[in-house]
C-alpha cells in the first residue's frame, strides 16, 4: 500500500506540473489606453504587439508584395481576414460598469502595422455608452478566456488614461480570482479606475 | 487490445461527430462567420480549485519561461537565416530542445497515459524506453506532416494553419480520455492482461512464465489471471494517442521556417524537440515501471492486497488520466470557440 501512496504522490505532483502548461498558440502583449471625454470613459484605445510566430504568419498571408508593411489594399484583406471575427470575442475586452458586463460591439481606427518584424493592431474599442468613472464602478480586462491567446497587460506601463478628465483618475491592475485563465495557470488581470469625487 | 481499438474508435467518432459541426466555428484572427451569433458574455473563464500562492508563482514562471523560449526560437531562426552561420544553429538545437523538455512537461504529451500505463502493466524497462521513442516520434511526425499537409500541400494561410492545430489537438485529447477510461476499466473488471480478451479465452501471443496460483478472487470465471504485461500490440494505441497532439512549438517553428524558406531548419528543430520529449516521459515511464515493480515485491506476502494495490492503481491512474483527457479536451473546445 505505501507504494500506492508513493504512486498517487507522484500523480499529485504531476497533477499541476501538467495544468502549469501555459497552452496558448498566440502571444499578444498590449497596451490598454483608456480614453476619456469630459471626465467620461469613452472607449479603450488597444494596442497589440504579436509574437514573432503570428506576426511572421501575419505578414506572409497579407504583406502580398512583401514591403514589409500593410497597404491600404493588404489592411482592407487583414480586416476582413484576420480582425473582423474578433468581435465575436468581444475584441478580447472585458468591461464591466457597475460589475455587470458591457459588450463591445463598435471598433473604430483599425491601424495594423509592421514594425521590425513584429504585426502591431492598434484599434479603439468603442464602449456602447460613456460611462462616468465618479457614479459607476468601472474595470475592464483584456483577456481571452478559453486562454488561445495569451494577452499580456504590463500591470504599470501597459495602462493608460488619457484625454479630458483623466488627470483626477488613477487606475489599478488586480488580478481577477474569479476568472482563472486555463485551470488557473493564470488569471486575468482587470484594470480598476478611481477618480476623485469634485 | 480489442476493446482499446474500440474505445479509441468510439473517441473518434465522438469527436468527427464534433467536428461535423466545427465549420461553422470562427477564430478571433479568421474570417468572420457567415451569420454572426450574438457576442459571448463576459463570463469568468472556469471554475477553479483552491489555489495556493506557491503553486502560481510556479505556474507564473513556467508561463513567462515558455513565452521566453519561444521568443528566443523565433530570434535564432532570424539570426540563421541573415547570418547564414551555423552559431544560431546550435542555439537553435539547444532552445529546441530545452522547449522540447518544457513541453513535455505539459499536458498531452503521454507523462500521464504513460505512468498509468506502466503502474497498471508489468514491463520491462526496454518497454518503457520504447514506449517513450514511439511518443517523441509520433509527436514529431505529426507536427511535420501536419504542416507539410496544411501549409505546403493545402496551401492553406499560415493563420488557418496555427488555428487548425487546435482540431489536432482536440482529438488527441480525446484519444487520451478514452486510454484512461481504457486503464480504469481495467482495475474495475480486474484485468490482469492488458491484452483485454475475452475472460475465457486462452492467453495466446505471449508465455506466461509464473505460477497460476492467483486464485478466483475477481468472479470471472476463468482459471487464471496473468499479471499484466505490457505488449508492443496495446503500447502501440497508447503512444498514439499520446504522441498525435504536434508540439505547439514545432508548429510554430516549422512555419516560420517554411516561409522563411528553410523548412529543413524547422524540421531538425522539431526532431531535437521530440528527443526533449522523449527523456522526459521515458524519465516518467521508468519512475512508473520500477515503482510497480517495488509495490509486487512488497505485495509477495499476500497476493491479495498485491493484486488490491494494483487494480486500484489502475483505476486510479485510469480516471485521472480520463480527468485530463476530458479537462483539456474541453479546453480546447473553448479555444476552438464553441460555447461548451
Amino acid at each position: 500500500m505505501r507504494t500506492l501512496q508513493s504512486l498517487l504522490l507522484a500523480l499529485a505532483l504531476i497533477a499541476p506540473a501538467a495544468a502549469a502548461e501555459a497552452h496558448p498558440h498566440i502571444w499578444i502583449r498590449a497596451t490598454a489606453t483608456l480614453q476619456f471625454e469630459n471626465g467620461k470613459i469613452t472607449g479603450i484605445l488597444h494596442e497589440w504587439v504579436f509574437d514573432d510566430f503570428f506576426s511572421n504568419a501575419l505578414v506572409s498571408d497579407f504583406d502580398k508584395n512583401k514591403n514589409k508593411q500593410f497597404d491600404p489594399d493588404e489592411v482592407k484583406e487583414l480586416e476582413k481576414n484576420a480582425f473582423a471575427a474578433l468581435k465575436e470575442f468581444g475584441y478580447f475586452t472585458h468591461v464591466r460598469v457597475g460589475g455587470k458586463a458591457v459588450t463591445i460591439e463598435t471598433v473604430r481606427d483599425f491601424a495594423p502595422a509592421i514594425q521590425k518584424n513584429q504585426v502591431v493592431y492598434r484599434f479603439v474599442a468603442v464602449l456602447p455608452q460613456p460611462v462616468d468613472p465618479r457614479t459607476a464602478q468601472f474595470d475592464a480586462g483584456v483577456y481571452d478566456h478559453s486562454y488561445y491567446v495569451d494577452v499580456e497587460v504590463n500591470p504599470q506601463l501597459g495602462v493608460k488614461l488619457a484625454g479630458g478628465g483623466a488627470e483626477a483618475c488613477k487606475f489599478a491592475v488586480v488580478e481577477d480570482k474569479e476568472a482563472p485563465l486555463y485551470f488557473g495557470a493564470t488569471f486575468a488581470r482587470r484594470i480598476e479606475i478611481r477618480c476623485d469625487k469634485n | 487490445m480489442r476493446r482499446l481499438l474500440n474505445t479509441l474508435l468510439l473517441a473518434l467518432a465522438l469527436m468527427a461527430a464534433g467536428f461535423a459541426g466545427a465549420s461553422a466555428q470562427t477564430s478571433p484572427f479568421g474570417r468572420p462567420a457567415p451569420t454572426a451569433p450574438a457576442a459571448p458574455e463576459s463570463k469568468p473563464a472556469q471554475t477553479k480549485p483552491a489555489d495556493q500562492t506557491l503553486v502560481e508563482r510556479w505556474y507564473a514562471t513556467i508561463r513567462r519561461w515558455q513565452s521566453e523560449l519561444t521568443r528566443s526560437l523565433a530570434q535564432e531562426v532570424r539570426a540563421y537565416k541573415e547570418q547564414g552561420d551555423l552559431a544560431p544553429v546550435l542555439g537553435l538545437l539547444l532552445i529546441s530542445f530545452l522547449y522540447g523538455v518544457a513541453h513535455a512537461v505539459g499536458p498531452g504529451h503521454g507523462k500521464v497515459a504513460t505512468a498509468a500505463y506502466f503502474g497498471a502493466n508489468r514491463a520491462a524497462a526496454a518497454h518503457g524506453i520504447t514506449m517513450s521513442a514511439l511518443i517523441g516520434v509520433v509527436q514529431a511526425v505529426s507536427a511535420i506532416v501536419f504542416v507539410g499537409a496544411f501549409a505546403l500541400l493545402f496551401k492553406v494561410s499560415q493563420t488557418e494553419t496555427v488555428r487548425s492545430v487546435l482540431y489536432v489537438e482536440a482529438a488527441s485529447f480525446a484519444l487520451i480520455a478514452g486510454v484512461g477510461a481504457w486503464i480504469a476499466w481495467g482495475g474495475v473488471v480486474g484485468r490482469g492482461c492488458s491484452h483485454a480478451h475475452a475472460p475465457v479465452h486462452a492467453h495466446a501471443g505471449h508465455p506466461h512464465g509464473h505460477a497460476h496460483d492467483h486464485g478466483h478472487h475477481h468472479g470471472h470465471g476463468h482459471g487464471h489471471r496473468a499479471p499484466a504485461e505490457a505488449g508492443l500490440a496495446s503500447m502501440v494505441p497508447v503512444a498514439l494517442a499520446s504522441g498525435i497532439r504536434p508540439c505547439t512549438g514545432a508548429i510554430l517553428v516549422l512555419l516560420f521556417t517554411l516561409s522563411q524558406g528553410i523548412f529543413e531548419i524547422g524540421v531538425i528543430s522539431t526532431l531535437v524537440m521530440s528527443l526533449g520529449t522523449f527523456l522526459v516521459v521515458a524519465a516518467i515511464g521508468l519512475v512508473a515501471i520500477y515503482a510497480r515493480r517495488a509495490a509486487s515485491r512488497a505485495g509477495r506476502g499476500g497476493e491479495r492486497v498485491a493484486n488490491a494495490a494494483q487494480r486500484s492503481v489502475s483505476l486510479v491512474g485510469g480516471l485521472v488520466v480520463l480527468a485530463f483527457g476530458a479537462l483539456f479536451f474541453h479546453n480546447a473546445l473553448l479555444q476552438l470557440g464553441f460555447k461548451v
